[in-house]
């Protein structure tokens, strides 16, 4: 049989074992969950992108049919690699307020309306917004996820170490927010 | 001289009995052959208002290649089935069967003299309704969701509504994230496909099942499996359905309704599940 004087050094030094190794574990876990964050926030520029690209086309569509409608076509939107999270939902409100934007200017020239590209384009925006919605919901679920893992016990002692700070959501522009108004 | 008149009775009472016997069998196989008939007439004439112009075969089912590729259900090795049924539905190709998955499985045991013997025994893994749809336009990505099991009594009290099993993806909708497992190696996808309404209503509409359900989007098919014990469109013992062919069509209606229901529900976002999304 094992001497006591042995047995409590064992077992203390079994207990720092598992605590490192939960400690790791913990740590990468965290690692992991900030590269699914950071992937889906690149899931979010390519929808953004795509969607961007789509609105051009519609432009030089619309220009096409109503060049005279000087403000549509002064907007300048640009995008860039590497954006905030923050930028990226101005950007978006920005492209929000374009499309709606262009979509009013062409209630007013039914032939833009009815020609073929114009909804061809449109389709393929309505796609790009689904696209866009299905990786904001999915980098919100992410950051759910991690800013859960921040702040409970006893996963937060191994984030206040590792000095990991909670991620902002991507939230939808303000004006959607609201509730509509509707007056007879 | 008596027992010759002895083996001539007993020949002719065995004669009978045979006659007897085969008169029986025949009688049961012409009246299994009317049931069948009467079934499928009333079948068909059932899902023709669901499906226009669908076929449908009660001996035929489902592809077993078509259910393997999928990978809903794990760990079975024989498929039987019938029922099946080919067509479309609002402009959709459907196939649908019933479907009975098994895994043959062998185990030791004690005898009674204590000796150790091999058995086979056969668990059922799936038993149910598998309806495959087919989607005008392919999804990248796989997305598979199985119902967890449900805790009853003092397992409900102590671990939950649900057993837990580990997903790929969390959603938002916290009913969801207990009632399916969510598997996919593409997080967009299933976010894509799993709308907040689809995840809704599929929550809403499970008390319908009668058991659990199961999907898979795969390619441009989605799978919907109910795994509820039943056989679908069978006809009652005795006369009643016969009698009764209004009261039959109704049921094999209602049958079909849950899964339709879904369909329907997928097919509402049309940008998700049309031609014109790229």
């Amino acid at each position: 049989m094992m001497p006591v004087y042995l047995i409590i050094p064992l077992v203390l030094a079994l207990l720092a074992l598992a605590a490192a190794i939960w400690w790791i574990r913990t740590g990468n876990d965290f690692t992991r969950k900030e590269i699914k964050i950071s992937e889906a926030l690149s899931g979010i520029e390519v929808s953004l992108t795509k969607r961007y690209d789509m609105l051009t086309k519609l432009l030089d569509v619309t220009k096409g049919y109503a060049a005279h409608e000087k403000d549509l076509f002064t907007q300048v939107i640009e995008l860039r690699r590497g954006m905030s999270i923050g930028e990226l939902g101005e950007k978006t409100a920005q492209l929000d307020a374009l499309s709606n934007r262009i979509y009013a200017v062409a209630e007013g020239y039914p032939e833009l309306r009815s020609a073929e590209v114009f909804q061809e384009l449109q389709a393929g925006i309505r796609d790009a917004e689904d696209h866009l919605q299905a990786a904001r919901r999915l980098y919100n679920s992410n950051v759910t996820s991690f800013n859960t893992a921040i702040e409970v016990f006893p996963s937060s002692a191994v984030a206040k170490r590792k000095q990991l700070r909670r991620h902002e959501f991507f939230e939808t522009d303000a004006p959607k927010r609201t509730d509509v108004k509707i007056s007879f | 001289m008596t027992i010759t008149t002895g083996a001539i009775l007993l020949l002719l009472v065995l004669s009978g009995v045979l006659v007897l016997i085969w008169k029986c069998l025949n009688a049961l196989y012409a009246r299994h052959e009317k049931r069948l008939q009467l079934k499928s007439e009333t079948v068909q004439g059932a899902l023709e208002e669901v499906f226009p112009g669908c076929s449908y075969d009660p001996r035929r089912c489902l592809d077993r290649e078509f259910i393997s590729g999928t990978r809903l259900i794990n760990d079975w090795n024989e498929l039987s089935g019938n029922d099946y049924v080919s067509g479309a539905y609002k402009g959709h190709s459907i196939e649908m069967s019933d479907i009975h998955l098994v895994k043959h499985e062998r185990t030791r045991q004690r005898n009674s003299k204590g000796h150790w013997v091999e058995k086979e025994t056969r668990v059922t893994r799936f038993s149910g309704q598998w309806v495959a749809c087919k989607l005008d336009k392919p999804l990248p990505g796989m997305l598979r969701l199985r119902e967890n099991v449900e805790h009853h009594g003092a397992m409900k009290m102590l671990f939950g509504e649900r057993r837990r099993t580990k997903d790929d993806v969390e959603t938002e909708n916290v009913a969801f994230n207990s009632q399916f497992q969510i598997l996919t190696g593409d997080p967009h996808t299933a976010f894509y496909v799993l709308t907040p309404h689809f995840m809704e209503y599929i929550v809403s509409a499970d008390r319908k099942a009668g058991g659990r359900t199961c999907l898979c989007f795969s390619g441009q098919w989605v799978h919907i499996a109910v795994h509820n014990n039943r056989d679908a469109f069978e006809l009652k013992w005795g006369n009643k359905d016969a009698k009764d062919i209004p009261a039959y069509k109704a049921r094999i209606r209602q049958e079909i309704d849950y899964i339709t229901g879904i369909l329907d529900e997928l097919f509402r976002n049309e940008k998700l599940f049309s031609k014109e999304g790229t």
